[in-house]
């Protein structure tokens, strides 16, 4: 297999879904280009990768999710004297936790071994 | 066009900009040579000088802010070295959600310290003195340009050759740049990377804490949420430009301090859009590590 071939073709890949994800945003909710209108996007797009664990379906919801947020977050910000930027520190944080992948390993670790040895306890 | 006025101007505004980007680079370039990956370098300094600019409304001295402001930067070093380090976290992800949450608290910190959204603006907050040099402010052009500047301006060159020296003569450089160059073989002589590279964030966050407090306490003196507008990220260009080198990197922020001051003047003589300057550090960067990258592979080929 010829190895920097496949890296090009999946950049160019990821390139055209890129540009279908900004051309959709750009033409069919704003009708006009403005340089500020897609700002992070592009950024929340590379989180939600990460929350999706880099597979298609679950960075599906994962997008769902986000998107839950930021929309959640404009209508607290018209409703309430909360800023909108509570949005980013809570999505921040919650990629931050989710990347440290051994953040609750040790706990899941000793949770295992303690229901292991009630199944053990049980069976003797 | 060009009167010997504004070149002065030029050349003084040049070593202002240049001032935040030598102590973010020397930030940047502790934690490159620890092989850390720290992409946070913009959230530790927004971080930093939103502190060190509030806490100066209280205090009397404007050092014992920036004391402040370095402790805050060691506060957020600290969590991603905890992140990166003791919860095995990806380096890259970890990051750029910082530096949103950073923007987030940029927001939302000042609004319930001060009560004013993004902003420390109309408080009597502390700047930094300026020095004037004794003898050389007296030579003609020279004095007007190198004599005026804020303390850490001068202090950069201390800083840059204390990191060199910390690097490359020292034996905690050293185990630094072990740890960076080659975990398990550094283990295997008896380095402790764990607590090696905890260092090297103590490093990174306290010099980073140096350039936030410079941003918001001499170059201006206030806070807003984009005050430091992407330095962290020119700063991390420039290490990876330079490889890690403290001498050359402070060469390289010299020419971005250039661009940035080139920039701003250039607004009010010519109608060059800023942005097209602002622009030209990352260009440079793309280009400068697609040529280091390519020379290497050149060198690795004709040494086979």
């Amino acid at each position: 297999m010829n190895v920097s071939k496949i890296a090009i073709i999946s950049q160019l890949i990821g390139g055209a879904l890129c540009g279908l994800g900004g051309a959709v945003e750009v033409l069919g909710t704003y009708g006009q280009f403005k340089s500020d209108s897609l700002l992070d996007y592009g950024g929340y797009g590379l989180l939600i990768s990460v929350v999706g664990k880099n597979d298609p379906v679950k960075v599906f919801l994962a997008a769902l999710l986000i998107a839950y947020l930021r929309a959640g977050s404009a209508l607290m910000n018209a409703n309430t004297d909360i800023p909108l930027e509570v949005a980013d520190v809570l999505q921040g944080l919650l990629v931050i936790f989710l990347a440290a992948s051994m953040l609750l390993a040790n706990t899941k670790h000793r949770w295992l071994i303690k229901a292991s040895s009630v199944k053990e306890g049980e069976g003797a | 066009m060009l009167s010997t006025a504004i070149i002065t101007n030029y050349l003084f505004s040049l070593i202002r900009m240049t001032t935040p980007l030598a102590y973010g680079s020397m930030g940047a370039v502790i934690s490159k040579q620890a092989g850390t990956n720290n992409l946070a370098i913009e959230a530790t300094m927004l971080m930093a000088s939103m502190i060190s600019v509030g806490v100066s409304v209280y205090v009397s001295s404007p050092w014992l802010a920036l004391a402040v402001g370095c402790l805050t930067g060691v506060v957020v070093s600290l969590f991603l070295a905890v992140m990166f380090l003791k919860y095995k976290s990806d380096s890259a992800m970890t990051c750029i959600s910082l530096n949103t949450v950073a923007a987030g608290l940029a927001m939302f910190i000042p609004l319930i310290w001060f009560g004013s959204k993004g902003a420390i603006q109309n408080k009597p907050t502390l700047k930094f003195p300026s020095v004037e040099i004794p003898v050389i402010k007296d030579i003609p052009f020279v004095g007007q340009v190198l004599s005026g500047h804020c303390v850490l301006t001068y202090l950069t060159v201390v800083v840059v050759f204390l990191v060199w020296f910390l690097l490359f003569k020292t034996p905690l450089g050293l185990r630094i740049r072990a740890a960076g160059e080659n975990e398990e073989a550094a283990t295997s002589v008896g380095v402790n990377v764990y607590h090696t590279k905890l260092i090297s964030f103590v490093f990174t966050g306290i010099l980073c804490g140096f350039g936030g407090a410079y941003m918001s306490m001499y170059y201006v003196s206030w806070f807003s949420y984009g005050l430091i507008a992407g330095r962290g990220f020119v700063c991390l260009s420039i290490s990876n430009l330079t490889g890690g080198r403290p001498w050359a990197s402070y060469l390289v922020a010299f020419a971005f301090g250039a661009i940035d001051a080139l920039a701003m003047n250039l607004q009010s003589i010519a109608s060059v859009p800023a942005e097209l300057l602002q622009m030209l550090p990352y260009l440079a960067t793309i280009i400068g590590v697609t040529l280091v990258g390519y020379f290497e592979k050149q060198r690795l080929k004709l040494e086979q």
